[in-house]
Formats: C-alpha cells, sequence, structure tokens
C-alpha cells in the first residue's frame, strides 16, 4: 500500500509503520513523523486499534473446562503409538536416503517425472506457493489430515517430512517451505498418496523407479 | 480483565498443576521440569509427562485457537487436535525454539488447515462471556465486554493469515521472524500482514459502529 511522498521525504511504507508501532524504526524516518501529519495521523490510529485489540482478552471458559480438555487430549493420546517410535525404527537405515527422498516430496520432482500430478492450483504456481495461496484463501485440506491419520502408506511420507532438516535439504540443493507436504497432502488422492509411497519406498531401497505410464 | 490481556511477563505463571509429583529422571519433581526434559521423558515412553505439558501449555493453546474461531466449542476441538498432533510430531521438536512456540506453531497449522475462510466464525450474543453475570457488572464493564467481544469478531473476520499473524503478535508477542518461521513466510511478508490487518480491523470496527 503506497501512500505516496511528502515534501522532502516518502511517506512511511506499510512496513515502517509496523516498525513504528514497534519501536523500531530508525531515527531518521522517524524524523519525519514528526513533522509529516499524514504519518503521524495513521501511526495513531494504528496505536488506537492495536490497544482496543490488545485489550480484548477471550472469555474465561466454565472452570471444569481444563481438566476436560485435559481428559480428552489424555484419552486421544492413549490410543496413539508412543511418538517417534515408528519411525525411529527405519531412520537407523533410511537416514541417508531421508534427505534424497523428502526432496523428492517436498520439490514435487515424482510428479512431473511419472505424471501422476492430475491437477495444481495454477498450472504456473509451484506447489509451495499455490500451498500458501490456499492457507490464505481457501479451506483446502479440512478433512483430508483426519483421513491419512491412519492412512500407513502416507505414514512413510509423513515421517520423512516430519524428519527434514532445513540444513539437509539446503545440502541436497531444495530449497522448501513449510506447508509443502500439507499441500501434497490435501492435493493427492487416497490412490495417488499410495503410489507415492510406494515409489519413495522404492527409491529408499535403491531401486529403479519405472517412467512414465504416457 | 482477562488473563490474556495482560502482558506476555504477567501471563506466565503457569496454572495449578495436578499432576503427581513424581521424579523427571534426573531426581526434580516433574511438574517443575523444564518443557524439554518432559519432552523427552516423554518420548522415552512415559506419557504423564505429556500431561503436564498440556497442562502447562493448555490456556495459551486455547486461546489461539479460540481468537481464530471466535467460540468456545470450536477452539476446545481445535486445541484437543493441536495436542494430539503435538503429540504424534514431538520427536521432530528438536529443543531450537521454546516448545511453547513450536506448540503455537502446531496449533496454528491446525487452525489453519481447518478454518474455512468461508466460514463466518461467530460468537452468539449469549454466550460472549462464561458466565453472563453482566446484570451485575457496573455499565462500564459491560461495554468493555462489549468492545472485546466486537473486536474478536473482527480479527475472527480477518483473512486467515493476517489473522494467524495478529494472534501470535499481538496476544503472544511473538517477534517478527518467529512468526515468518511459524508461517512459512519471510519477516517482510509477516509486517506486511500486520500492516493490512491493523488497517482491515479498522475498516471492520468502522463497520460494526454503523
Amino acid at each position: 500500500m503506497s501512500r505516496g511522498t511528502a515534501k522532502g521525504a516518502p511517506h512511511l511504507a506499510d512496513q515502517e509503520l509496523v516498525d513504528a508501532l514497534d519501536g523500531t524504526l530508525d531515527a531518521r524516518r522517524l524524523a519525519h513523523v514528526s513533522t509529516c501529519a499524514s504519518c503521524t495521523m495513521q501511526l495513531e490510529e494504528f496505536r488506537t486499534i492495536a490497544g482496543e485489540a490488545g485489550a480484548a482478552g477471550v472469555p474465561e471458559p466454565p472452570a471444569f473446562f481444563w481438566t476436560q480438555l485435559s481428559a480428552r487430549v489424555r484419552a486421544s493420546v492413549a490410543e496413539e503409538p508412543r511418538p517417534g517410535s515408528w519411525s525411529l525404527s527405519w531412520r537407523r537405515w533410511s537416514r541417508p536416503a531421508a534427505a534424497i527422498a523428502a526432496a523428492v516430496v517436498v520439490a514435487g520432482i515424482v510428479v512431473p517425472v511419472t505424471g501422476l500430478w492430475p491437477r495444481t492450483a495454477t498450472n504456473s504456481e509451484p506447489p509451495v506457493a499455490a500451498a500458501l495461496q490456499i492457507q490464505d484463501d481457501g479451506d483446502a485440506g479440512e478433512d483430508v489430515f483426519a483421513e491419512i491419520d491412519t492412512d500407513e502408506a502416507w505414514a512413510l511420507v509423513r515421517a520423512l517430512a516430519e524428519d527434514l532438516d532445513h540444513d539437509e535439504m539446503e545440502g541436497e540443493g531444495v530449497s522448501a517451505r513449510p506447508g509443502a507436504v500439507n499441500y501434497l497432502t490435501s492435493e493427492l488422492s487416497a490412490a495417488e498418496r499410495i503410489e507415492l509411497a510406494r515409489l519413495l519406498e522404492e527409491q529408499l531401497k535403491g531401486r529403479t523407479i519405472p517412467g512414465p505410464a504416457s | 480483565m482477562s488473563a490474556d490481556a495482560l502482558p506476555l511477563s504477567s501471563r506466565i505463571a503457569l496454572p495449578p498443576v495436578a499432576v503427581e509429583a513424581r521424579s523427571c529422571g534426573a531426581g526434580f519433581p516433574m511438574t517443575t521440569a523444564d518443557d524439554d526434559a518432559l519432552v523427552r521423558q516423554c518420548l522415552a515412553g512415559d506419557t504423564s509427562a505429556f500431561d503436564v505439558l498440556v497442562e502447562r501449555h493448555r490456556r495459551q493453546v486455547y486461546q489461539v485457537c479460540y481468537r481464530f474461531v471466535n467460540n468456545h466449542e470450536d477452539a476446545s476441538d481445535l486445541a484437543q487436535d493441536a495436542f494430539l498432533r503435538a503429540y504424534r510430531a514431538l520427536h521432530t521438536f528438536k529443543g531450537n525454539s521454546a516448545f511453547s512456540t513450536w506448540l503455537y506453531r502446531v496449533a496454528i497449522n491446525v487452525c489453519l488447515n481447518r478454518v474455512s475462510a468461508k466460514q463466518a466464525p461467530t460468537e452468539p450474543l449469549d454466550q460472549r462471556e462464561h458466565p453472563d453475570v453482566r446484570g451485575a457488572l457496573p455499565d462500564r464493564e459491560v461495554l468493555r465486554q462489549e468492545q472485546a467481544a466486537t473486536v474478536r469478531a473482527a480479527i475472527a473476520r480477518l483473512p486467515k493469515k493476517q489473522r494467524a499473524t495478529m494472534i501470535l503478535r499481538m496476544y503472544h508477542e511473538l517477534p517478527h521472524d518467529e512468526i515468518a518461521a511459524i508461517l512459512g513466510s519471510s519477516v517482510g511478508a509477516v509486517k506486511a500482514n500486520f500492516f493490512h490487518a491493523l488497517a482491515n480491523l479498522k475498516k471492520l470496527l468502522l463497520e460494526s459502529t454503523r
């Protein structure tokens, strides 16, 4: 959002206004605010809004709610295996391959190679960028996550993704942003997830991945 | 004043923990163990350590979720889901950030994935406070509660990324770089989102007074 210029110095940009609210705006730009009625007014308006927002607390739930919440969490956790127990068992043998497989998942290399990718948000957007777009504007993946929690084939992909080490991936020449795996999760059908998991397993075992069907 | 309207430094006092005082491996009671030690304990197979983590962080997680959906029922479900997902992913917590920050990341992702932008979250007028004691409150307090409800409703109408940024910045006082890490954005994008959140909030609050 551009707010034009004042005599001699441009008005504060959006991010500078945020810096001014935070008290981190540099002195030179702060000096502009003191001489600019427009910037002063906008800053004061934002301070007022931030103050109103800050004063709006969350209603206190009934007292019994907290113990009820803990009990619900405890009951759901009781049905789960020990955290990390599944991935620990195969991490011992698959660690070197994890970065490669993760790179495959996150970068979506498998998709163009095998022709698995039937749909994307747009033809030009990379999956990660599309994922970020979806998070802002849509409701993709609302119930998919519940479904895949019990999908054993997809557990391999999830475990790989959870084990991602950013530096390790950078070392593999892969740059990825959070949300990429969520995107894959929400976009692939159950059959596609199974196929992707199969391809990953094969890659981890060092087998040759068959080429595209067409 | 609601608990989360206080400065962060005043809000970090832990709620009473009704968990048996057990040893946490290093010879100190589990209830006083730091979060990292509890995570290690849990990963070693003692799930009661996770109970302590839940009791410690449930209020903050619930509040993150409540601000997203602006109603108790959904916030309650989201908070439960956030803890379950945190449990499943506990082995991925490397201690590079505070456990609470990591937990916020999980909670925010649960909210982002579950809350539809098309769904207009509402807080029914008759459930805005628990319990409803407005009849016994001075006028100023009634007014304050109504203003707070209006602001919460307006925040819940913000686009999801703006909402997440606002919640983490305003109510959990996370720095921009941590918010960027949680949301998978750049610091610049976080600041831009915060700017637009404030600008939109201003518009929404103006609309609500008409």
